[in-house]
């Protein structure tokens, strides 16, 4: 805690003796604790503000009449304040022994004991046992969600955990029921918690200062005291949430997971990222290496696997060239990882054959934005959402797939920003939007010209920004001339009014904040897609400021770091091209190795496609469940199936490991050091806090085994070590080393040790390229329109209870249980047409495949328009999907194919809160 | 010389290296063919003819330099290679080329200060040398914005 000291010239007030600076806005209770003085709160907390219900911060002031709540007295000037005089300390103890008989509190089987801020201030006043007598309470303890637990005999009716649900995430399911004595904290309409909408995120129960509202994971599992304490960054989506892990060293397991209050996430997390921790203590782990013989995959030590890899690479290659061989990074890994898998793919191979499944989500975004901007990543910090005007969130399912950054996105529409939803499918955000807008799945370019358009049309665009940053301002105006308002709603299915109050929203705002997803981006025309964004935000003039900003949701944890780490076929790790000489000579200095290839490798699409074709022979894939994540499973199968020599690293076994030659196990996020970089760019630690399970070794130490059969030494020692080594030819991420992120993480660019890293782009309109470029887009239909045969449209995506392939969610508890199958997203309509309801087992084919899952009937989706996911492999939307690329990255159309659906046979209703949970 | 004289001289020295730079940017700016590059090299041209107005200020209000706190040095001048002068120079060049003669003339005005035994020459140098610092910082906080590229 700061103390501050007071200037002459400051206002000053007086609290216990103390002379206090007194700034303004401040509470008592907050310049009391800022100069070391403390004074107990059980409703206040930094985040929910000043409640003043449980006055148990009651203090004594000067020329005031009563006792007042420090917690929401403004502080004042020339104020005298006692904290701890004898009326207080009296009144205090009344109020501690009535919440105290009121409820109970029996500290010894308590969850929260010694961890329980009521029981601190029963400690502090000496309160061995109430002076009352105490009250019979008989309520059950609501059991009934997966992950929470609410006991109300524990409730001191403080209401912070309504404060936090309803204004801090923002899910506003908690609120207080009955009045007077009989007042309780109830879920929706009195529902029991687990029926109700509630999305079990658990920032009730980490703000719950006693023990009404715990995490039933970690009950009864080890006193909060004796678990040892370890900060890391969560292991889902790219929002890179900062989180302890409690650990039970002697019993190796995490107990507990919370968030914790710094960027990006200040303290909040998602359901995933709080209850979804178990699987790295899962038994189906990858414990030992595997060698595929006789079809079958037989346990072999580390040495044989090793030898056993490299001498089938080494042959492949001798024979065919190092071209032949083909490397997957991962965005589910660290950076070191990455780095490590790229290094030995260019340095021992020698091809630059290395790529990830950045290629499958976010490529168009790093090519579109670094064409018209030269920077390809986010342009602004997550916190920054709480300053701006307008949010137009575009093709983002955030409060499924980026849970923590809907909660910052719904907070500022709560606190009057305007929040526009523009969305094929009628996502859970569009319930706090001011504008929820559905356009034709496909139809973002003559959506978004049409919007430039219209602002043209009224002279709302930023002509200054266009003509001092931007290098062809009358190109756009000219291109958008094809796009009127009335042909783009003929194309994008909006009604013209509709466009016209979008564009004016947008055109008249002070600051505009643009957010998108993979909505934007996993379409033939996803490049396109983000340099109309791009075009859209130089038209405003609303980048290189704070709330303003291109951000993209990147979708794994370490996606951006991927990127960042060279794992691709273009660039060495911060993006140094494969093709300059003076940059691969410095490589190859560095590295030790005599030249590097300058040929860029191939992109994961072609890299599998040259399978079938004898253009890729070898394939080491890290962390990637390629059949399942692909589009086009079949086809995908057969080029697994093509290769000659096939190796899997990964923590659990999955339906790609099945056609693997050799299975290594990889350990997970919480079983060794590391870093991830978020969305943001900021790069963060990991920490190990468990050992791995059996034989499972870091990428980077297999790499490393690899790497000395070819007679190349990596140098690769440990996480810190991979880092180092990196940095030495690092450029932006220079000045980034283990002990500055002891603290809080830093955003590239960081060049040098001094520099405090870079949290937003393009300051000031200065672009990367120099000044920004508008580009020409221009509509193009869906690869595989739907017709008579396969009349609906396929779009698919993410839940929210689930990740990716499902390897970690599906082995955590719970989560399974809150969404156990998939489903397929039906609209009432064609439902009706086909005599299908809700829990009905429905055949969904396309041209590739079938799939036999649920329907869900529901408004979420548009009439003609189904969705589903990829979690499941059981009813996999990527049997459906098809292989129809982006022509410029490569990266699948996944929300956009033709299906037919057919009714199998009716069937039961799936878990009945997933529809409330979902919020259609 | 009276001390005046040699203050005088001193100025008259930083005012030369500020218009040799001024004409330095002009020559290369003739020649780039980048557009966006041909821009910042003429932006650094109007750079430099302003801080010559400003040390003219400063040549009767010696005062105006005390003024100036550079308050940290991320040393990114240092730290980043000086690139070759062609004709194919981007924008990220001309930033890192600038900055690299902006921390040339730190140096060699700490280096005059250090030698100089005069207070009110060792004063002038310093003011000097933090003036040019905050000049190098204003140049690599743009090449941070413009100096690492992210392309896919």
């Amino acid at each position: 805690m700061s103390h501050a000291t007071p200037k002459h010239h400051e206002a000053t007030m007086m609290i216990d003796g103390k002379v206090c600076p007194v700034n303004p806005g401040k509470t008592v209770l907050e310049v009391a604790r800022e100069n070391g003085i403390d004074i107990p709160s059980l409703c206040y907390h930094r985040k929910t503000g000043p409640a003043a219900t449980c006055r148990v911060c009651v203090v004594e002031v000067e020329k005031m009449r009563g006792l007042q709540a420090a917690c929401s007295l403004p502080a004042g000037s020339g104020m005298v304040v006692k904290t701890n005089s004898k009326p207080v300390l009296e009144a205090r103890r009344c109020v501690v022994e009535l919440m105290l008989v009121n409820g109970q509190h029996n500290c010894m089987s308590c969850e929260r004991n010694g961890n329980c801020e009521l029981q601190d201030v029963a400690y502090d006043l000496g309160i061995e046992s109430p002076s009352y007598v105490a009250s019979d309470l008989i309520e059950p303890v609501d059991e009934s969600a997966e992950m929470v637990a609410l006991d109300r005999r524990k409730c001191i009716k403080c209401g912070r955990c309504i404060a936090a649900c309803g204004n801090v995430v923002v899910n506003e399911v908690l609120d207080f029921g009955r009045r007077g004595s009989q007042a309780r904290i109830v879920c929706d309409d009195n529902l029991k918690m687990g029926d109700s909408s509630c999305v079990q995120c658990g920032e009730c129960s980490q703000m719950c200062p006693v023990g009404a509202i715990i995490d039933k994971k970690s009950r009864g599992k080890g006193r909060g005291f004796k678990l040892e304490q370890v900060d890391t960054t969560c292991p889902y989506c790219g929002v890179g949430c900062q989180m302890t892990l409690h650990v039970d060293r002697r019993a190796n397991r995490v107990v507990r997971v919370t968030g914790r209050e710094v960027v990006p996430n200040d303290g909040m997390l998602c359901v995933k990222g709080r209850y979804g921790f178990e699987f790295h203590a899962s038994p189906k782990r990858l414990r030992h290496p595997m060698i595929k013989k006789n079809g079958k995959h037989v346990r072999v030590s580390w040495d044989e696997a090793l030898d056993y890899t490299a001498e089938r690479i080494k042959a492949i290659v001798d024979k065919h060239g190092p071209d032949v061989f083909s490397a997957f990074g991962s965005g589910r890994i660290t950076n070191e990882n990455n780095y490590a898998v790229s290094k030995f793919t260019r340095a021992v191979i020698r091809t630059n054959n290395v790529d990830h499944c950045a290629r499958t989500c976010h490529a168009p975004t790093v090519a579109g934005l670094a064409t018209a901007f030269g920077s390809g990543a986010a342009t602004n910090s997550i916190d920054e959402i709480l300053e701006t005007d307008v949010m137009f969130v575009i093709g983002s399912n955030m409060t499924e797939a980026h849970p923590v950054v809907s909660y910052f996105v719904k907070r500022a529409a709560k606190n009057g920003a305007t929040l526009i939803v523009s969305d094929p499918r009628k996502i859970d955000l569009a319930r706090w939007s001011s504008l929820y807008v559905q356009h034709r799945v496909g139809t973002d370019v003559p959506y978004l010209n049409g919007l430039i358009h219209e602002i043209f049309k009224n002279g709302w665009q930023n002509d200054e920004f266009m003509r001092t940053c931007t290098e062809n301002p009358d190109d756009i105006r000219r291109w958008v001339q094809d796009y009127p308002v009335e042909k783009a709603s003929e194309l994008c299915g909006v009604p013209v009014p509709t466009m016209r109050e979008v564009a004016r929203l947008l055109g008249t705002a002070k600051n505009v904040s643009v957010l998108y997803t993979l909505g934007i981006t996993e379409h033939i025309c996803g490049t396109d897609n983000v340099k109309a964004i791009a075009n859209l935000q130089m038209v405003l003039g609303h980048l290189g400021k704070r709330g303003g900003g291109v951000n993209p949701l990147r979708g794994q944890n370490n996606v951006q770091g991927a990127c960042d780490m060279g794992a691709l076929p273009n660039v060495y790790h911060n993006y140094q091209p494969v093709d300059d000489l003076r940059v691969a000579e410095k490589m190859a200095k560095d590295w030790g190795v005599p030249t590097l290839s300058l040929k860029p490798g191939y992109k994961m699409p072609t890299m599998l496609h040259k399978a079938t074709t004898g253009g890729t022979k070898a394939l080491f894939c890290v962390g990637d469940n390629t059949v399942q994540t692909e589009p086009h499973m079949a086809k995908t199968i057969k080029e697994i199936q093509a290769l000659e020599f096939f190796v899997a690293v990964d923590i659990f076994p999955t339906i790609t490991t099945e056609y693997a030659d050799v299975i290594l196990p990889d350990v997970c996020f919480n079983e060794d050091d590391g870093t991830y970089s978020n969305l943001e760019r900021r790069v963060q630690r990991l920490r190990k806090a468990v050992e791995p399970p059996g034989e499972a070794r870091p990428t980077w130490w297999i790499m490393q085994q690899l790497g000395e059969r070819f007679g190349v030494d990596l140098r690769f020692t440990s996480a810190q070590g991979v880092w180092e080594d990196m940095r030495r030819t690092s450029t932006s991420m220079a000045g980034i080393t283990y002990p500055r992120l002891d603290g809080l993480g830093i955003q590239w660019p960081c060049p040098t040790l001094e520099h405090p890293g870079t949290p937003i782009l393009h300051l000031g309109g200065k672009f990367t390229r120099g000044k920004g470029l508008f580009c020409r887009t221009e509509y193009r239909p869906q690869a595989e329109p739907p017709d008579a045969d396969y009349p609906f449209i396929l779009s698919t995506g993410r839940r929210l209870w689930h990740y990716h392939t499902g390897t970690q969610t599906r082995n955590s508890v719970g989560l399974e249980a809150m969404f156990p199958e998939e489903l397929m997203e039906i609209n009432p309509q064609d439902a009706a047409k086909m005599g299908v309801k809700t829990g009905d087992m429905v055949a969904a084919t396309s041209r590739r495949g079938t799939i036999t899952l649920k329907a869900w009937v529901t408004n979420r989706s548009a009439v003609g328009v189904c969705w589903t996911s990829f979690h499941f492999f059981e009813a996999c939307g990527n049997v459906l999907t098809i292989d129809a690329y982006d022509d410029v990255t490569e990266t699948p159309e996944y929300k956009a194919c033709a299906i037919k659906i057919s009714k199998v046979s009716d069937g039961t209703a799936p878990n009945a809160c997933i529809e409330r949970q979902a919020r259609p | 010389m009276t001390q005046k004289n040699d203050l005088a001289s001193l100025f008259a020295t930083a005012i030369r290296r500020e218009r040799d730079a001024a004409i330095f940017y002009q020559q290369i700016m003739e020649r780039v063919a980048n557009p966006a590059a041909k821009a910042v090299f003429a932006q650094l041209v109007k750079d430099e003819n302003e801080h010559e107005r400003f040390l003219e200020k400063c040549q009767v209000e010696p005062s105006l330099l005390a003024d100036i706190d550079p308050h940290w040095d991320c040393h990114l001048a240092t730290a980043t290679d000086l690139p070759p002068l062609s004709i194919d120079m981007k924008p990220a060049d001309a930033i890192a080329l600038a900055m690299k003669k902006e921390q040339e003339a730190v140096d060699f005005y700490r280096m005059l200060a250090a030698k100089s035994a005069d207070g009110k020459t060792k004063v002038l140098f310093n003011g000097l040398a933090k003036m040019e610092l905050s000049h190098k910082n204003q140049l690599e906080s743009v090449f941070t914005a413009i100096g690492y590229p992210e392309v896919f």
